[in-house]
């Protein structure tokens, strides 16, 4: 199997119905970008443990996008969500231990807010925060002005043109479901991403 | 500009370079991860055929 590590953009983002129009952006910013976006949604198999299949992903990945928007108290326990802080830290980890290949490793990280990271991160002060705003398009530029300047291609379209893909694709995106049949709140990362691949590719 | 043959350089050598040249800036929409034969049949099949509608409305 040829190695798809120099493709492969790891996605930790949350899962949650919110976050589904930006997570959407991002697989769609990645695939046009003519990235692969990795994400634990994609493998279906209850019989490895998740934090292996994260790490598993992390490994295989040499970008990947970080979105720290959800680190928020829970409304029932009253404790923060810190998932994704922690792969996070896997994957800045592995860069700065892992052998050769992991060393080139590169991270966009996301939050809503500019500077809000400071007050429950500090520690990734430092890094370059990218605040989205909870706006898919900005997302998309993001996503897209990152990899372009982190892996150097020449072939990565404009941000401007992406978004204007991706509100054409999301707009049709009803009919497609329509026609296989399947509702849109039933498709899966899996599906999505298949959407997606598939339309670039015919449009 | 017209281009002419170094010495050293085989006619073959030159298409080829011209034509990875032009490939550097084609941009390949990668595979998604592979679902069943006739999910991923379907895909296509409605992607193609939304393409199709928005063609003929454009006419």
């Amino acid at each position: 199997m040829a190695d798809t590590y120099t493709d492969n953009v790891l996605l930790n983002c949350p899962f949650d119905d919110r976050y589904l129009s930006i997570r959407n952006a991002i697989v769609f910013a990645v695939y046009d970008c003519g990235f692969v976006p990795k994400c634990a949604l994609e493998i279906d198999n209850s019989g490895e443990v998740r934090f292996d299949k994260i790490q598993r992903l992390i490994d295989e990945s040499k970008f990947g996008v970080h979105d720290i928007s959800r680190t928020e108290l829970d409304p029932d326990t009253k404790l923060p969500r810190f998932n994704m802080p922690l792969e996070l830290g896997v994957f800045i980890g592995a860069n700065r231990y892992g052998d050769s290949k992991q060393k080139h490793k590169n991270c966009l990280i996301l939050d809503k807010e500019q500077y809000r990271y400071q007050k429950f991160i500090s520690d990734i002060a430092g890094h370059d925060v990218r605040a989205h705003a909870n706006n898919p398009e900005k997302a998309i530029s993001h996503v897209r002005n990152w990899l372009n300047s982190a892996s150097a291609r020449r072939t990565i379209p404009g941000g401007k043109e992406i978004q204007r893909r991706f509100r054409l694709f999301e707009s049709e995106l009803p009919d497609m479901c329509a026609a296989i049949p399947i509702d849109l709140d039933e498709l899966t990362y899996n599906d999505y991403s298949n959407f997606v691949s598939e339309w670039l590719s015919t449009n | 500009m017209t281009r002419t043959k170094k010495p050293g350089k085989t006619v073959t050598n030159l298409a080829r370079k011209t034509v990875a040249k032009r490939l550097r800036f084609t941009r390949t929409v990668k595979s998604a991860p592979k679902l069943g034969t006739v999910r991923q049949a379907a895909i296509k099949k409605a992607v193609a055929s939304v393409k199709c509608k928005r063609t003929a409305a454009k006419r």
